[in-house]
């Protein structure tokens, strides 16, 4: 009261107010005091020009000064800055007439400087003339609401955006099915811009066929029955195709437990249910195939024990399906092909695509028959084995032949080896009494020679030179036989040195005949050396001898092709006649060239067969009057082995 | 050694082969004289002075023929070249091989002469002359 007085005495304005001031206001009335004073919010009385007239200890509190501090204090003096024009702005309204009351949430600055929020209402007190006397301002601390409610607008936005940007498609839906929001998976998924989607209800997107289902889900959410419900189901794409999706809805209800929407979740599985259908495709397609094919298709756990067998079973070892079903593949090999078997078994569960395998199963009459199967592992969603799938085919016939002709071919080796073994012992053999009767011969010839007459020398020597040329037949015979009974271990050869070696050998025959001899570079090969110089001493020396002119010119060149080595002996010789080019290769087959040369027609074929032990074949090409050139090949061990 | 008559053993199963070697020595005209066996283990008794073969003369040179009865020219020389009392006598080889490898092995075993049967005369000749002059330290090359 005190402070009143002495305020309105500095004030400009005019006792008839303070008069009213006191008049007006029931002061006197000690309940208006104390309501005044206890009021829990600040109140403050002001003047026309902001000046505070009076104050209640709740103001005093909320602001953090004393009473005595308060009444040296403007309204704006404890305003944030921010919030002083505003509430200028309203003030001055109100003591304008322009509005009876205002309130405004505003920030006050507490002595301390701590920024509390407020609500501030002020009306402006009139006489009963009408004259505006002085203003009421109450002021509530709001601060703790006002961060309830940025807190909420925070978690609000945070929801928005889960659901904006969330990978799954969502949806909130009307109870009569129209879409209320949706997100930007959501629009994918359909392939809809959001606005479209917007003016569409949920069952208009829905497959025809699944809107039955939708329809009672949806009710059991609306009486409660359930709280929410799961299900696969076809919406329609914009583009007219069908997206497969998984879909979870739950309804929202208000406080008084009436609902207000549906929440969707939406994932699109149109692949998975594609792939799902392929699988059961295939499913299908396995078991029709294994219902119906003449193959043993099977089943088995990682044991061994068959989990399924397909009908043939019965035609190919006499069982039925159920009598082999539980039964283990392991109690019906052949004991000889145990390990072997255990070994590919081993492989396959470890994960691994063991190369088909050849073994028998004993049939139900206790028989053998030979299967040969193709397994693979089925891996379970974890990736590892859980049992294995196998296709076995009779293979009986094909290991019957495979025996046999194995069983042909080792006799024939046999047989062969045993050839050569005996012409190589008759030859051997046979050479002693013929060196025996030359020797007489020859003594006859030595002790007798001039005691007997012309007719008897003639005849003792045509004696001795059949028997000499039968000499040189058994010779031949014997280094043919040689080439592969005696023929020694195949090395690292250089064929420059053979070559080298085998003209030392012809040294005679090449001055005798004055012969050029040109060769390239020779490459190194696996062979025995021994045979390749008898190959290349063979071939030379018959190009020497068969020569046409008097200035023999050979040509020794090499060079690759696929993989072997083709090596060519050039001559210019007589040549062959392009009939004779196969039989000139033939054992003592002496061509018509021949006649007139010296020798027993063995060369060419010794040749051949040194060629052939080292993997090659040898042929001739040649005009008669211009040359032979002769050809062989020799594998390059090397490349054989990167293939 | 003897410059005058040259000490022979002949090794041959063959008495049609005895008889025309016997023949061809006659032929080259030097002095001989000429011990016969007629097996591989006959021969190394002979050599060594054992059974029968006590007091017999050491040879000058050994005619050895290859293919022959218990053991085979080729053993016969092996061993006379591992016996360090009978390795510094010459040996010729007399056989109708003329197989690379008979020829290679006999002299890898260090013989002197590879002579091939029916004999030519003028080697078989100028080979016994040579090893009577210079004995062991000949050693002719037959080309293969």
């Amino acid at each position: 009261m005190e402070a009143m007085t002495h305020h309105s005495n500095d004030k400009d304005m005019g006792d008839r107010i303070e008069q009213h001031d006191v008049r007006t206001l029931p002061w006197n009335d000690i309940r208006f005091r104390v309501i005044f004073e206890r009021a829990a919010i600040g109140i403050a009385l002001a003047d026309m020009k902001g000046q505070l007239l009076e104050i209640n200890t709740a103001l005093c509190t909320l602001l953090g000064y004393t009473r005595q501090e308060m009444n040296a204090l403007m309204f704006n003096d404890f305003t944030h800055p921010d919030d002083v024009t505003l509430d200028m702005g309203l003030y001055r309204q109100l003591i304008a007439g322009q509005r009876t009351s205002y309130a405004v949430e505003k920030r006050f600055i507490r002595r301390d400087q701590h920024i509390i929020w407020g609500r501030l209402t002020a009306s402006l007190v009139r006489d009963q003339v009408g004259t505006p006397q002085f203003v009421v301002a109450m002021l509530e601390d709001i601060t703790a609401h006002k961060k309830d409610k940025e807190a909420l607008l925070e978690s609000e936005e945070r929801f928005h955006d889960a659901f904006t940007y969330a990978a799954t498609g969502m949806a909130l839906v009307g109870i009569d099915g129209r879409l209320l929001k949706v997100n930007q998976a959501f629009c994918e998924i359909v392939g809809y811009a959001e606005e479209d989607l917007l003016r569409k209800t949920f069952q208009s997107l829905t497959h025809a066929d699944d809107l039955d289902a939708d329809f009672v889900y949806r009710h059991q959410l609306l009486r409660g029955e359930k709280r929410y419900y799961h299900r696969e189901k076809r919406y329609y794409h914009k583009r007219g195709h069908i997206v497969w999706v998984q879909l979870s809805v739950s309804l929202v209800r208000d406080s008084q437990d009436e609902p207000l929407y549906f929440v969707a979740q939406v994932q699109d599985i149109t692949e998975r249910r594609y792939i799902e259908a392929e699988l059961r495709q295939s499913e299908e397609r396995y078991r029709l195939l294994a219902e119906n094919t003449s193959d043993l298709v099977g089943l088995h756990g990682l044991d061994g024990r068959w989990t399924y067998v397909s009908p043939s079973c019965q035609a190919l070892l006499g069982f039925q399906p159920a009598e082999l079903e539980g039964a283990n593949i392991f109690d019906l090999l052949h004991p000889n092909d145990k390990e072997h078997f255990t070994r590919f078994h081993k492989a396959l569960i470890e994960g691994n695509e063991p190369p088909p395998i050849t073994y028998r199963i004993r049939t139900k009459s206790g028989e053998y028959t030979w299967f040969e199967t193709m397994a693979r592992a089925i891996r379970g969603s974890f990736g590892h084995v859980i049992n294995t799938e196998t296709s076995s085919r009779d293979v009986s016939k094909r290991v019957k032949t495979s025996q046999e002709l194995a069983r042909q071919a080792r006799k024939l080796a046999r047989s062969n080896a045993d050839l050569e073994q005996f012409a190589y012992i008759a030859s051997h053999d046979l050479q002693e009494p013929l060196a025996t009767m030359i020797g007489y011969l020859q003594l006859l010839q030595r002790r007798y020679g001039d005691k007997l007459d012309a007719d008897a020398d003639e005849y003792i020597a045509y004696a001795i030179d059949g028997a000499t040329r039968m000499q040189a037949l058994i010779n031949d015979l014997l280094a043919y036989s040689r080439v592969n009974t005696r023929g020694t271990s195949f090395e690292q050869t250089d064929c420059n040195q053979v070559l080298q070696h085998a003209l030392a050998n012809l040294t005679a025959a090449i001055e005798q005949s004055g012969a050029l001899i040109h060769h390239t570079a020779l490459p190194s090969l696996v062979g025995d050396a021994t045979q390749l110089t008898s190959l290349f001493q063979n071939l030379i020396s018959n190009a020497i001898k068969f020569r046409n002119t008097t200035h023999p010119e050979i040509t020794i060149g090499v060079e690759r092709q696929n993989g072997d080595w083709l090596f060519s002996v050039r001559d210019n010789g007589i040549g062959i006649d392009m009939e004779q080019a196969e039989t000139i290769f033939r054992v003592f087959q002496r061509s018509e060239r021949g006649e007139h040369y010296p020798g027993t027609g063995i060369g060419l074929a010794v040749c051949k067969k040194i060629v052939e032990r080292h993997g090659g074949r040898i042929w001739v090409e040649s005009q008669p009057q211009h040359g032979s050139t002769f050809f062989f090949t020799i594998p390059d061990a090397t490349q054989q082995k990167d293939e | 050694m003897s410059m005058n008559t040259l000490e022979i053993l002949l090794v041959e199963d063959n008495p049609g082969d005895v008889r025309l070697t016997m023949e061809a020595l006659k032929d080259v005209g030097i002095p001989y004289h000429l011990n016969i066996v007629r097996d591989g283990v006959e021969a190394l008794e002979f050599l060594r002075s054992e059974g029968k073969h006590s007091n017999v003369p050491r040879p000058d040179v050994v005619l050895l023929d290859l293919n022959l009865p218990r053991k085979t020219g080729h053993q016969v020389l092996a061993e006379i070249r591992a016996d360090d009392n009978l390795k510094t006598i010459p040996v010729v080889m007399l056989t109708i091989s003329r197989a690379e490898e008979d020829i290679l092995k006999a002299y890898n075993l260090e013989v002197n002469s590879y002579i091939n049967k029916p004999i030519n005369l003028e080697q078989f000749t100028h080979v016994l002359q040579s090893i009577r002059e210079h004995g062991i330290n000949f050693v002719e090359r037959t080309q293969l």
